[in-house]
Order: C-alpha cells, then structure tokens, then sequence
C-alpha cells in the first residue's frame, strides 16, 4: 500500500471532506484548495474503496448467469400463472354457483318473514292455520239453510212424524221410493 | 413490466444491486440467490413505482429485506462460519469461459484488485455493525448523507456521528495495513 501523508492537521479537513463530501462552505473549499496533503488523503482512501467497489463488482459471465436465472424463473412463473388461469376461473365460478345454489338461501330471510302485501300469511302451514284460528270466528259463513233446518229440526223435533215431515221436506221424493 | 425495459434497467444497475448484496453477504452463492430474489421483486415491483422514493433508496430497501430473510434462514449460519471465501464462482467455470471474459482487467490486475479489495472489506469488518452499514452506503453504494437518512430512517446527525467515527477508524486501519 501507498505511505500515507499523517499529518494531524489535515485530520478533521478530511474527516469533513471525506463524510460531507465536495458539498461543504466555500470557505472549507478553499482550505482544501491550499492543502496538497488533505487533497493526497482524499485522493488515497478514494481510490482504496474504488478498489472495494471494483472487487465487489460481478463479472459479466456471473450476472449473465444471475440474469438467465432470474428470466428462467419470470417465464416458469408467468407459465404457471397462464397454466393455473382457467383453474383458478373454473373454480371461482364453480364456487360462485355453490354459494347461490346452497349458502344463499340459507343466508336470505325466510320467505314467510318477507312483506309481499299479505301473500307471506299463505307461505306456510303453520300461518295458514293461525290465520284460520284468527279470522274464522269473526267471518264464518252462516251454514246452508237445509243444514239449519236439518240440524234445528233434528234436535227440536218431537216426534217421528215431525221426523218424517222434515225429511220429507228435505227429500221430497223419499216416499215416491219407499 | 415488459421484457427490454428490464433488460434496460438490468444494464443500468446490476452492479449496484450485486455490489449492495455483496458487500453485506459473505458467501457469493448466497449473494447471487438474494442478487435473483431481489431481481425478481424488482421486476414485479417496478411497474408500481412512481418515484414517491428515489429509485436508489428504494432498491436498498429491498436489498436489506432480501438480506434479513437470508440470515433468518438457519441455514446461513453454516455459510457464515466458513472461510470468508471472496471467489466470484468462476472457479467452478470450465477454463474456456474464464477465458472469453473479455471485459475483465488483466489476470494481474484481477488478483491485485481482488486482494487489495478483500483486505478492505476485511477492515470494515473490524467497524462496528452500524459504523459499517453507514460505511459501506457512503463509499461502496454511493449514497449521499440525505440517501441514507431516507434509506434508513435515520436522521442526519445520527448518521454523521457513526461516519466520523468509521472515516476515522478505517484510516487508522489503512495505515496500519500499510505499515
């Protein structure tokens, strides 16, 4: 290696030029402009990590073989990708359809609960037979008049002729065939 | 990102991404695997940037996260312990290739350079871990004091205290060695 000028009184000048750089104050460069020596150290220690950075640098035939490596991979990956493509649309669309077909309904409110202006109160059974207990008594159908009077004679009547006459009422050919 | 615009940016800077993983990986097959990781998220990634960072800056930090999961890896304790081996796998190279690599410096000057540069990177080890990171961005990547503050999160005074401290370390080193 080169003898090294080590003269202390260059020692901060350096430190400075060296860590700032050639941005420091005019009057700092002017300093270095008037000192040989600092400008010698400056000019050593540079070329010592010029000579750093030149072993560090790779040799052409080893970043060609990084490079050939790292495009081999980019096409292997962007292979896969076009490769795995339609699976991964053919699955996402089989998925979709088991979510509609499966989940969804499931996951909606049960029709019975959805205000279709009154039509919910036929969804089911169960509403139908509520509305049957609920609305019956206060709109039953009055019973036929034969009813009425079959029933009502039934239990009112006295006798078997009150019978007979009653059912001769109802079924006025009933005597024609006995 | 398509394939000549990153041969373009490859052409540019692959010297500077192997020289930021090199200096700071021991082993060379190690550095050449993190050179391809890195390489791989950069081609990925480059479409994504607009320059919200400097290039530069944002390359390193890709650089120290391939770096940090390398030495996650158990595996590069066996590789730490070895020899610090400063071969660039030509070795392994059949002697023709060697041979055609016509941009290389002399046979000569190849050795000097390969010695006089292991022996540096052999001071900066005696660096502290901090003094050396600051170190090796100042004078083997070529950040300025601002490159490194945005890199690293640190702020200027922060960095400037560990430089001196470094500066003034390897010059003793240097002269030492010369001695």
């Amino acid at each position: 290696m080169n003898n090294i000028p080590s003269s202390s009184s260059c020692e901060d000048q350096l430190l400075e030029l060296l860590v700032e750089g050639r941005q420091g104050s005019s009057e700092f460069q002017e300093r270095l402009a008037s000192c040989p020596e600092c400008r010698q150290q400056e000019r050593h220690f540079l070329d010592k990590m010029d000579e750093a950075r030149r072993f560090l640098t790779p040799s052409s035939l080893q970043m060609q073989r990084i490079r050939a490596k790292v495009w081999e991979e980019i096409e292997r990956k962007e292979a896969r990708r076009s490769r795995w493509q339609p699976a991964w649309a053919s699955a996402a669309l089989l998925g979709l359809f088991v979510l509609l077909t499966i989940a969804a309904p499931r996951m909606l409110p049960p029709l019975a609960q959805v205000d279709l202006g009154g039509a919910s109160l036929y969804a089911s059974t169960d509403s139908l037979e509520v509305m049957a207990d609920q609305l019956l008594p206060e709109t039953e159908a009055p019973e036929p008049s034969w009813e009425q009077a079959l029933s009502g004679g039934i239990l009112e009547a006295e006798s078997m002729e009150q019978i007979d006459n009653l059912l001769e009422m109802v079924i006025p050919d009933r005597g024609e065939r006995t | 990102m398509d394939h000549t615009t990153f041969e373009r940016f490859l052409d540019r800077w692959q010297n500077d991404i192997y020289r930021m993983i090199r200096s700071r990986v021991n082993a060379p097959a190690d550095a050449e695997d993190i050179m391809q990781d890195v390489l791989l998220k950069l081609y990925r990634g480059l479409d994504s940037f607009r320059g919200e960072s400097q290039l530069k800056t944002w390359m390193y930090r890709l650089v120290r996260n391939a770096i940090a999961d390398y030495y996650r890896n158990p595996w590069w304790k066996f590789n730490w312990v070895k020899e610090r081996s400063f071969n660039d796998g030509s070795e392994s190279r059949p002697a023709w290739e060697q041979h055609v690599d016509e941009d290389q410096p002399s046979a000569l000057d190849a050795v000097l350079d390969k010695e006089q540069g292991e022996i540096i990177l052999n001071l900066m080890d005696r660096l502290t871990p901090a003094e050396k990171e600051y170190f090796t961005l100042r004078f083997l990547d070529g950040f300025s004091l601002q490159q490194m503050s945005d890199a690293t999160g640190h702020n200027l005074n922060t960095i400037k205290t560990h430089l001196y401290r470094a500066v003034k370390k390897m010059k003793t080193y240097l002269v030492e060695e010369s001695g």
